[in-house]
């Protein structure tokens, strides 16, 4: 379990970190979710003991990294894929790194081909692609089997394979209790990854809820009804509103049920008669849910979506 | 992977286990630290490119002080006394130290510039661990490195000495282990600035600076005092212990001079590393 507490990271000119609480479960995937220069980096780099904080802490099972006696067998970090010394071959950055803590030299081979990198480990680091170098920081990773992982943006770079890879690896490290925490900005990748999502934005949590909940939040749930008979929706929406439900007409034959159910409405529908063409759950996207709770808080707006926010 | 298993086995007593895929507990510390290091330097080419270029230097220089000094023309006639092959190596170690600077530089500066020492610093995040296992792996290295040099260059220098070499077994176990010890200081010390400044560039030009250039600047300079402050200059403390002493004092005190810029640079790079975020 990670848990950080009253963290703050002041830069010389710039709060990065705002007084953060987190606690990262074990036996979820837990997603870190927030703009760019929203301190996600910086948060993780705190953890990992890189970085100083201002003031709070951040603990791994209740110890301080810097204090771990054998950290890389607690606690594995992917921060950053292109931090291998280029010259290096990548079995000698995990050979160095296994005998830093005592792990023996057939775990270095075991890891290279569970990321599938055995046949390019002798190669220098400076002839790896973006998707390799994350397939070796993984590895780097993973070496110590620890209980507890990070990982920074972990799919940059990797193709269809390599994403699906990671989301099934992510998934099946947290199945076996360990304590997964994954930043990423790729929302639809998240969606379909995490169990548990940390939102943060300015330096400060917005929301740290499971997904369902945060996907709840989202504004665009609704049921879709429609209907070739004009009235026959009249009568519908007449009765939904008398439900106490919010109706948008969207055209003679559409209407959507903002945050409605389906089963209700199907009810309702059968009851009144109305021949239905379409009856359908719009669910919020992460995506969507995402784009409204950091509207406020987005560091770098890009023109577009300004004029929209 | 069906080797990662994290059950839980209860053993004798109340002792709990983990079966972990990566081994059991053990290892790590100091001399893990050390293997780590010790894997990442051998792992590059630079590292064999410092240490060939430092044997062709002092290989080479070695033989052209032997070579200028036994040289003979109508101009120049051959100087009949003796030559002790030892001054030789003496005087091309002030030349192969550059090759040690690369080599204790690079230790560091490297993974500042590739970022890989935030993995440095993930696998030993003792700060005064991660620095003391740099520290003892370059004293050693360059140490070791330092004697195969001084070997070397003493056989160089005979060589072009040829029949003028002075081979006097009493004063090379003083020399050989001199330059020794001096090129593992001269290493550690550049280490230390490197720990300080972080960058390439700025421990090359420091270190050269207080190795080379300012001793040679102020030896120049006649007034008294700054001639007292050169003396107590790393570069000039250098000079002094490879000579096996010299007119302000002696080789003993000159070592102990250039120990304590030594410690002196590797405490405050201690200070600098664990103050600054990595």
């Amino acid at each position: 379990m990670i848990a950080i507490r009253g963290l703050t990271k002041r830069y010389a000119d710039k709060v990065a970190v705002d007084n953060i609480s987190i606690e990262v479960a074990a036996g979820k995937v837990t997603g870190f979710l927030g703009p760019n220069g929203a301190g996600k980096s910086t948060t993780m780099r705190v953890i990992m003991g890189l970085d100083h904080p201002t003031a709070g802490e951040a603990t791994i099972s209740g110890k301080p990294y810097a204090t771990l006696r054998w950290p890389m067998r607690e606690v594995g970090a992917l921060l950053d894929a292109k931090g291998v010394h280029p010259g290096r071959s990548g079995r000698d950055h995990l050979l160095s790194m296994a005998y830093s803590n005592g792990i023996p030299a057939k775990r270095v081979d075991q890891v290279l081909e569970e990321v599938g990198l055995a046949k390019v480990a002798k190669k220098r680091a400076r002839g790896y692609s973006l998707g390799m170098s994350q397939r070796l920081g993984i590895a780097g990773a993973l070496l110590g089997d620890p209980q507890v992982l990070l990982f920074d943006e972990p799919v940059n770079g990797l193709d269809t394979e390599g994403v699906r890879w990671v989301r099934e690896m992510m998934r099946r490290l947290a199945s076996e209790g360990r304590t997964v925490f994954v930043s990423s900005h790729l929302m639809s990748e998240m969606q379909q990854t995490a169990d548990q999502l940390v939102i943060i934005g300015k330096g400060k949590v917005i929301m740290d809820a499971p997904m369902a909940e945060v996907i709840a939040r989202g504004s665009r749930n609704a049921v879709i009804v429609r209907s070739p008979q004009t009235q026959g929706l009249d009568k519908l929406a007449q009765a939904l509103e008398s439900d106490a439900a919010v109706i948008e007409r969207v055209s003679p034959h559409e209407l959507h049920v903002v945050n409605g159910d389906v089963e209700v409405v199907g009810q309702r529908a059968s009851e009144l008669g109305v021949q239905l063409h379409e009856l359908a759950l719009r669910q919020s996207s992460l995506e969507d849910a995402y784009l409204e709770l950091t509207a406020e808080s987005v560091e770098y707006i890009s023109a577009g979506r300004q004029s929209k926010a | 992977m069906n080797t990662h298993s994290t059950t839980e086995v209860a053993q004798s007593g109340d002792v709990i286990t983990r079966e972990s895929a990566a081994g059991a507990e053990r290892g790590g510390g100091l001399w893990g630290a050390i293997r780590f290091e010790w894997v990442k330097l051998w792992s590059v080419r630079s590292t064999w490119w410092c240490l060939a270029t430092g044997v062709v230097l002092m290989v080479l220089w070695a033989g052209v002080v032997g070579y200028d000094y036994s040289y003979e023309d109508t101009a120049h006639p051959a100087p009949t006394d003796p030559f002790p092959v030892g001054d030789t190596t003496i005087q091309a170690a002030q030349l192969a130290q550059f090759a040690i600077m690369a080599l204790a530089m690079l230790v560091i500066t490297a993974e500042y510039a590739s970022g890989s020492i935030r993995a440095t610093l993930q696998c030993v995040p003792s700060r005064g661990r991660m620095l003391a296992s740099k520290a003892i792996l370059v004293g050693i290295v360059t140490f070791v490195y330092g004697l195969i040099l001084a070997g070397a260059g003493t056989i160089s220098g005979g060589i072009m000495l040829k029949d003028l070499a002075e081979v006097e077994s009493s004063e090379l176990f003083r020399q050989i282990p001199s330059v020794a010890a001096y090129l593992a200081m001269v290493g550690m010390f550049t280490l230390g600035v490197g720990f300080i400044l972080r960058s390439a560039v700025g421990t090359l030009s420091i270190s050269f600076l207080l190795l080379v250039v300012l001793p040679l600047i102020i030896r120049g300079i006649g007034v008294d005092f700054i001639q007292t402050i050169a003396d107590f200059l790393p570069g000039s403390a250098g000079t002094y212990l490879l000579d096996g002493g010299g007119d302000r004092y002696g080789a003993g005190v000159a070592a102990l001079i250039l120990g304590a810029w030594t410690v002196a640079a590797l405490g405050f790079g201690y200070s600098v590393l664990k103050k600054r975020d990595a």
